[in-house]
């Protein structure tokens, strides 16, 4: 019997304790303060991470795992798994995927990268599909196609305190139309094939949820099905008020995760950060 | 972190500087205007790397001869077009001076750069200023500092990006058709994005994308230029007793950026000619030629005007009609490309509105009016132009704003027509101006000089204080549904005034957000939004 591996990287931005109850392997990317370095959500909790961008007023830099990282790993696994399922943040905003790949090449057993050309709640929504479809004891090709159909499907909406994060981390792509304005405006962004594209513009960070709410439900429409997540980047308070805003709104979730901005998508969505996660059930 | 670099690791080194550099190929593209504007130095100098790790590829990578060698060959037989011959000599270079070393430690490395440079600058007739030449001479000279220290190769490559970096931004200076046409140098680009891929592979980390550093958007106004010389021709001649200086002396009177380069027992020749037949005879009567390759540059111009266009065709453009400066600043940092100076007691011609959609590179242009007294002129736009026309019926300033923020370009432009058109309904707006004249409002007298407060474009309310009739006005136009107000004010507003009002406002409407913003508009003092 076919017996599967999942791995995926730090950016899925679940909580340690996701990946030790079930069974999944996580690599860190890592944040760089300076000179001091730390594995994502490892050594580097959310929390501490929004304090020290805070305090420090350093810009920190991200970097991919190593190829021995992934070697390590896959082969550690390779003992136990006669497949190995890799999921990971988009290619295009990172060179993790192409780590994986030349992993990949040293190892025995098969072993397929996904990239979810997405990343954060989108990598965990679709981490925790795979995780249940393992668990009823689909095959590897099943857990693939699945994967790859939800992740045609995932959608993100972001609204950003500010673009300055993505500009200086380089991340920025077609969001960069809304740079420069005068207005106070709050942006919000989605993921266009992998990399960050402008969604709409807000004035007022008053409206900002209100705002959400709306975009999500212009779409997803009128009762469709949905998996939903939402993240924050250090913005609890906010994000406790939009979990009501969209409960009042009564959508049909399917399932529903809450999570945290980690320190390496939270170097470039930068502090106070919301963002929607979801994909329709077929 | 190595202090030196083994053979094989050269492999990865030019695998990092080629990823990276194939990353911005066709930006690099777009930049191309000197020698010629034909828009190929990014993939040339791609496709010349692409040569070389082919070349690798076949090589026993163990043995250090061999694998320079291979570099070497890869490069002159690949090397494409001007950019791609001088990278290749410059990889020569490098590779020249490796081969005499059993390890590279940083000491190798900076004579290597230097040994690039001469290279480089003994394969161009008449070497240009302002090129990829310069790029490579400055990071050299930066990094004969580090010559006496003991230093990682990362320190060397590091201080070489740093000034390879604003080597480039001074191109410009150094070459005026850059300047012109408001870029810097392709080539040096190229080289900059190579360094780059290069020291993110030293470095294990991640290549931070080099911004876009200036799109050349002046070409597609650029007017139409003749080429002295019609033909790029390139080839490589093998033969015996071929000398470069010679051949070289034979071609000068042939054309213009002339290039004849040593290769292993073969001479590389690049000639931008209007005789490509000429050439080829010359060459063939002193050897063998092969590789050969003749282009028509006008066509590979026109065909990359052609792209541009369409680039810039993909954009909306869109008009204003305003006045005040801190009003045009916020449009213009909003997406509003040009502006028609005009208002309540200005209006714009039709002829002055189609000026400015004329000079829209995009085909489709959206006007805002901002005025009721404009909506038609702007009407009239649209017959007299022979683009796609639109007007978002805006009739004052904040609901410009309101369209503007509501506009993403990624979207269709019916979706933004669509949330345009209702973004302007949304908005509820006020204006505070002094009554020119004595004059009667609802039954009350109304002293010249005094304060009027306008809503829906009838006069409210008055009074002698701006600062209680900007009160009693918001009063009349705020709900509880609302969430922001803005004022737009005019140098009339003293800071104490502005400091008042903000303050009467938060006090009134503690649950609204509240903006100012300089407007600078004239007649009214103040022009106050809420949403």
């Amino acid at each position: 019997m076919e017996k599967i591996g999942i791995v995926v990287d730090s950016t899925a931005d679940l909580p340690l304790s996701f990946y030790r109850e079930n069974n999944v392997k996580m690599v860190p990317l890592t944040v760089r303060f300076g000179e001091e370095v730390y594995k994502d959500w490892i050594e580097m909790p959310p929390s501490q991470f929004y304090k020290l961008l805070k305090d420090t007023n350093v810009l920190p830099k991200t970097s991919q795992p190593t190829v021995a990282e992934f070697i390590q790993v896959y082969q550690k696994l390779s003992r136990d798994f006669s497949h190995i399922i890799s999921l990971h943040l988009s290619s295009k905003l990172s060179g993790t995927v192409n780590s994986a790949e030349l992993a990949r090449k040293e190892i025995k057993v098969p072993v397929t990268i996904i990239d979810s050309k997405t990343v954060s709640g989108g990598i965990g929504l679709i981490l925790k599909k795979m995780v249940e479809a393992r668990d009823e004891g689909k095959t590897a090709t099943e857990i693939i196609n699945l994967t790859q159909k939800i992740i045609e499907k995932m959608k993100l909406i972001a609204c950003l305190q500010t673009l300055k994060y993505l500009e200086m981390g380089g991340r920025i792509g077609k969001a960069q139309a809304f740079l420069g304005s005068l207005l106070d405006i709050k942006p919000f962004i989605t993921f266009e094939d992998g990399i960050v594209a402008p969604y709409k513009r807000v004035r007022g960070a008053k409206r900002v949820l209100r705002e959400l709410v709306r975009s999500l439900k212009e779409e997803v429409g009128e009762d469709r099905p949905i998996h939903l997540g939402l993240a924050h980047g250090d913005n609890q308070a906010q994000l406790n008020e939009l979990k009501t805003l969209i409960e009042e709104e009564g959508f049909n979730c399917l399932s529903f995760m809450v999570t945290e901005i980690g320190s390496v998508i939270g170097t470039y969505a930068g502090p106070g950060a919301l963002a929607i996660f979801f994909y329709p059930e077929e | 972190m190595p202090f030196t670099i083994q053979p094989k690791d050269i492999i990865l080194l030019i695998k990092g500087g080629f990823s990276n550099l194939k990353k911005h190929q066709s930006e690099i593209d777009r930049l191309n205007v000197f020698p010629v504007p034909d828009g190929d130095t990014g993939t040339n100098m791609v496709l010349t790397l692409q040569a070389i790790l082919e070349e690798v590829d076949k090589a026993n990578s163990a043995d250090k001869a061999s694998l320079i060698n291979a570099i070497i060959f890869g490069a002159l037989m690949g090397a494409r077009g001007n950019s791609g011959v001088i990278l290749s000599q410059i990889i020569k270079g490098f590779c020249d001076t490796f081969r005499q070393f059993d390890t590279i430690n940083s000491h190798v490395l900076i004579d290597a750069f230097q040994n690039a440079v001469r290279v480089a600058y003994q394969a161009v007739r008449k070497p240009v200023e302002g090129t990829m030449l310069t790029v490579i001479r400055d990071a050299a000279i930066a990094v004969k500092n580090l010559k006496n220290q003991e230093v990682l190769i990362e320190k060397v490559f590091e201080v070489a990006l740093k000034e390879a970096r604003d080597s480039l931004l001074r191109t410009p200076d150094l070459l005026p058709v850059l300047k012109e046409a408001g870029v810097v140098d392709a080539g040096g680009f190229g080289l900059v994005a190579m360094v780059e891929g290069v020291l993110s592979t030293l470095k294990k980390e991640e290549i931070k994308v080099m911004s876009n550093l200036a799109i050349p958007k002046v070409l597609l106004q650029q007017k139409e230029e003749s080429l002295e010389f019609l033909y790029c021709t390139e080839f490589v001649l093998k033969g015996e007793k071929l000398r470069r200086d010679d051949l070289e002396k034979k071609l000068e009177n042939k054309g213009d950026s002339l290039m004849v380069v040593w290769g292993d027992e073969s001479l590389r020749v690049h000639i931008h000619t209007n005789f490509p037949g000429d050439v080829l005879n010359l060459a063939t009567s002193l050897g063998t030629l092969s590789q050969i390759r003749i282009n028509n540059m006008q066509e590979q111009m026109e065909e990359r005007k052609s792209k541009l266009v369409a680039q810039a065709d993909s954009g909306v453009g869109i008009v204003a009609v305003a006045n005040g400066e801190g009003i045009k600043e916020v449009l213009k940092s909003l997406g509003v490309q040009r502006i028609v100076e005009g208002g309540q007691t200005m209006n714009p011609s039709a002829q002055e509105l189609l000026k400015e959609v004329e000079g829209c590179p995009s085909s489709e242009v959206i006007i805002l009016p901002n005025n009721k007294n404009i909506i038609l002129t702007a009407e009239q736009v649209k017959t007299l132009s022979p683009k796609k026309v639109y007007i978002i019926p805006t009739v004052n300033v904040p609901q410009a704003f309101s369209a503007l923020v509501a506009f993403t370009p990624n979207r269709s432009f019916a979706e933004n027509l669509k949330e345009m058109n209702e973004a302007i309904s949304r908005v509820k707006v006020g204006e505070i101006t002094r009554a020119v004249r004595d004059c009667e409002v609802n039954g009350e007298k109304v002293e010249q000089g005094k304060y009027l407060g306008i809503f829906n474009g009838e006069i409210v309310i008055s009074g002698n204080s701006l600062i209680k009739v900007t009160s009693e006005l918001l009063s009349k136009i705020v709900s509880d549904e609302d969430s922001l107000i803005t004022f737009l004010f005019n140098d009339e507003v003293s800071d104490e005034e502005k400091k008042k009002i903000k303050g009467e406002a938060e006090k009134k409407f503690p649950q609204h957000e509240i903006e100012m913003y300089n407007g600078g508009q004239p007649l009214y003092q103040l022009i106050i939004s809420v949403e």
